[in-house]
């Protein structure tokens, strides 16, 4: 609780900033959808023959998980606050379309009757009949849609356009929940709120209904354009940088420090960074070396002039205990050893990434090739379990042990790949819920045993001295075991698009300090 | 005033609902479209008002077709009342009753001074009543209030579909009577929709009687019941017809009355009661009021110029009523 309250006065105006473009997205998308979805509900009641397509379409809008429906907007329409609004919207509509349809549709056919009868016309029914008797159920639409948007705005951090999800995610990412509280309960306060003073408002809506249209429109307007100039108004140079990078001891402040720049950051999901590059949403972005992106998107890799990244060489990780009772396992796993190099990696990551090949056909297919055996593929109850992280190549890694293993000892194995952040996989491997998974010496050193300044300064980003380290380390404090290295390294690496690093003759990350400092 | 000629309406290419009715509805009559339910009554009577277009034939309202101006134009100058009313429940009885009017762009003096007139016309107090909304209404007191919007901008022609149809049986015998004298104060031509034709009898100068879309007869209600056109409006009738025909009849009808005719109750009233009678009271009435008064001991007194010319038992009433019915048949014309 202690932590929670340190945590949230010192971090006060990111929370503010966080908190503001949050309702700054939930308020855009509704207005939006408010604006479209009575009309669209009143067109339904007008023309029965469409009154089901429409409904039908909003509902299933409605079913699509939150976070699939944002990521079918990527292709779209990028990252950042556009796809995210144009998401929740689409959410909000099916509350608003819905209830403004059945609103409109349970006004008694005696009062609109005697309305038509009186020589009403059908707008004059419409704006003096109809809507004011269905404005309590429209109105119940509308709240309800802005407590389901307040809570998918949370997952629209995930594509680079902040809210109190971003919070959430670095805290998963980080197995940090001080800091996952410190983004859900705001998040769950805002909900609780604006139901709250939005279900006062309903109880009352006759008598508020003027002065409330104009009041709501004119505020949120305001919120909205507020929130849309703080998204997109910069037009400086602007980095994307994963939440993970942006809290470790070996990411983006020392980073900073070491090249001596500033420059704005837009947080987004790791696997976004690449898009967010090749669409110009952002202009540096903090990927992985092997990204198969990189190829396919024609971008750079910054050279690191002033050796600050780490050695982060690629490596399986295994339970001592289990090694030891399990030496053929050992034997299988260590075939990989010293087999792939950066530029093969680059390439298995780009036949997934870019050429959507499956993962597990891309690792059957480079061991095939290899000489290995790749026949065996057991379907039984696993006996033991692959991790990986959410990287491509931690999939293929993930698939090609297990095919290794399957094929060289009789043991049946499961995967469990894609868990999101390095705490996560690896208080895993501590729980012995997975026995196994690829991990990098970069990470070991700078995550998971975290030394001091001067036993770093002294490792010197030497390769082969920060595998010894680790792996004597690692044995001693956590009974952990690293095997030989694959062969590859997956360094952080700063990426820009090759074009505009030429147009800026920016080759290294010096250069790009350089340019920032002008 | 109104005009029917050959009006059939089809529902969906296949379903008759009214088939080639034609009808004139004079000017400050009572005109009543009477059957079963699904008879095309309902549909006949939202023709007059195009909330329902017929298939063909035409309407007419003094001699212009009803197309040819909008249909709202047309509603506004059309009383129109139904069963369920039809209240705005977000509206005070104040602007229920102002609807019309403020479409017509009244000014709103105008408009407030007209809706308490009309609300003590219909009998609700407009200091009791007009800002409360209808909910708070019990059923008779909403049917007023339809009544006193149906009559705001005073239309010379009201449409009444089951006006009474939703209001228990004494609270509808009430408000009938309130509103027939009513009418005939106020002299608008009205066409009402009843499947209950004690109402139409009461209410009605005269009536259409339709069956399955077809028009069986127009007439008086005295024609309609001693000369009917055909076996359906004999059997129609036939299971009410001594109530009917106490209905239709009237006690000028039973006596020979002159210029200076009176009548009265003797012995007068005890009560408040006003003992003269009307000559175009209906037996009916006249018997029912005979019954509260006991009727053992009363008579009915007829003076011509002062003297008394008849002084009828309630047996009396009922020997003349029956050689009247008599005459009837056998001369084959009403009075």
């Amino acid at each position: 609780m202690v932590d929670f309250w340190n945590f949230i006065i010192t971090n006060h105006a990111e929370l503010l900033d966080q908190t503001g473009e949050h309702v700054g997205l939930t308020f855009v998308s509704l207005f939006i959808a408010v604006i479209i979805g009575i009309p669209l509900g009143v067109i339904a009641t007008r023309f029965k023959s469409i009154s089901s397509p429409v409904l039908g379409a909003v509902g299933i809008i409605q079913t699509i998980p939150s976070i699939a429906l944002l990521g079918f907007m990527l292709p779209l329409l990028g990252i950042g606050a556009l796809p995210a609004i144009v998401a929740l919207f689409l959410y909000a509509l099916l509350p608003i379309v819905r209830n403004t349809y059945s609103g409109i549709e349970e006004v008694e056919s005696s009062v609109t009757e005697s309305a038509r009868g009186m020589g009403m016309t059908g707008g004059q029914i419409l704006r003096k009949v109809e809507l004011p008797l269905a404005s309590p159920v429209i109105f119940a639409g509308i709240r309800t849609a802005t407590v389901i948007n307040v809570g998918v705005a949370t997952l629209c951090a995930l594509i680079g356009a902040g809210g109190l999800g971003e919070y959430i995610f670095r805290g998963i990412a980080l197995n940090n929940s001080v800091m996952i509280m410190a983004g859900a309960l705001p998040a769950a306060l805002l909900a609780l709120g604006f139901d709250f003073v939005l279900g006062l408002v309903e109880r009352n809506i006759s008598k508020l209904m003027k002065p409330l249209s104009y009041g709501l429109a004119v505020v949120v307007i305001f919120v909205s354009l507020y929130s849309v100039s703080t998204v997109f108004s910069e037009d400086q140079l602007r980095i994307g940088v994963p939440p993970e990078f942006l809290e470790r001891a070996d990411g983006f402040d020392g980073l900073q420090k070491h090249y001596d720049f500033d420059m704005p950051v837009v947080e987004m999901n790791a696997s976004l960074m690449y898009e967010a590059l090749q669409n110009g949403r952002v202009d540096v972005a903090v990927g992985y070396s092997t990204d198969g992106r990189i190829e396919a998107f024609d971008l750079k890799v910054l050279e690191d002039d002033k050796r600050y990244f780490p050695p982060y060489e690629c490596a399986p990780v295994v339970r001592q205990d289990f090694a030891q009772q399990n030496p053929d396992i050992l034997q299988a796993i260590n075939k990989l050893a010293g087999t792939i190099d950066t530029e093969t990696m680059i390439r298995l990551n780009s036949a997934v990434d870019h050429k959507g090949k499956d993962e597990r056909a891309v690792a059957e297919e480079f061991l095939h090739k290899k000489g290995f055996e790749t026949d065996i593929n057991r379907q039984g109850d696993p006996e033991m379990l692959i991790g990986g992280k959410l990287q491509t190549e931690q999939f293929i890694l993930g698939h090609m042990y297990r095919i290794l293993i399957e094929n060289y000892t009789d043991l049946d194995v499961g995967l469990r790949l894609g868990l999101a952040g390095t705490q996560i996989v690896f208080n895993a491997l501590l729980n012995d819920e997975i026995q196994l998974y690829p991990e990098y010496t970069g990470t070991g050193l700078h995550v998971l045993l975290e030394p001091d300044e001067s036993t770093i300064d002294s490792l010197g980003n030497n390769a082969q001295k920060v595998y010894r380290f680790v792996a004597n380390e690692s044995q001693q404090q956590f009974d952990i075991r690293w095997l030989e290295p694959v062969g590859f390294e997956n360094t952080y690496a700063l990426l820009m698009r090759s074009k505009q690093a030429e147009k800026l003759g920016i080759e290294t990350i010096s250069d790009l300090a350089r340019f920032l400092n002008q | 005033m109104i005009r029917l000629q050959n009006v059939t309406k089809t529902f969906n290419s296949d379903t008759t609902a009214v088939d080639n009715i034609s009808f004139h509805v004079k000017e400050g009559e009572t005109f009543g479209l009477v059957g079963t339910s699904g008879c095309g009554k309902t549909t006949t009577l939202k023709m007059i008002n195009r909330l329902i277009e017929p298939t063909s034939g035409t309407i007419t309202i003094n001699g212009n077709s009803i197309t040819s101006q909008e249909p709202q134009k047309l509603r506004r100058n059309i009383g129109y009342v139904i069963q369920d009313v039809g209240l705005f429940p977000h509206y005070t009885i104040e602007q229920n009753i102002s609807t019309v009017p403020k479409l017509l762009e009244w000014n709103e003096r105008r408009v407030q001074s007209r809706s308490e007139e009309l609300l003590e016309m219909v009998g609700l107090s407009p200091e009791i009543f007009s800002e409360r909304f209808p909910e708070s209404l019990s059923g008779g007191q909403q049917q007023r209030v339809g009544l006193a919007r149906a009559l705001a901008a005073d239309p010379s022609i009201i449409l009444m579909d089951e006006p009474f149809g939703a209001l228990d049986p004494i609270t509808k015998r009430q408000i009938r009577t309130e509103v027939s004298k009513l009418f005939k104060q106020i002299k608008k031509t009205i066409v009402l929709v009843t499947h209950d034709i004690f109402e139409a009898f009461e209410m009605c100068d005269r009536l259409c009687l339709l069956d399955e879309g077809k028009m069986q007869q127009i007439g008086t209600p005295k024609e309609l019941l001693f000369h009917p056109a055909s076996d359906f409006v004999d059997s129609f009738l036939a299971s009410n017809r001594f109530q009917l025909e106490l209905l239709s009849i009237t006690i000028s009808n039973i006596l020979k009355l002159k210029e200076n005719s009176e009548l009265y109750w003797s012995p007068p009233s005890e009560k408040d009661q006003q003992d003269d009678i009307q000559a175009d009271q209906s037996l009916y009435e006249i018997l029912e009021e005979m019954e509260q008064r006991n009727h053992e001991n009363v008579a009915i007194i007829h003076r011509i110029d002062g003297r008394v010319a008849d002084s009828l038992s309630f047996s009396d009433l009922l020997n003349r009523f029956q050689s009247y019915k008599k005459d009837l048949k056998i001369g084959g014309e009403d009075g």
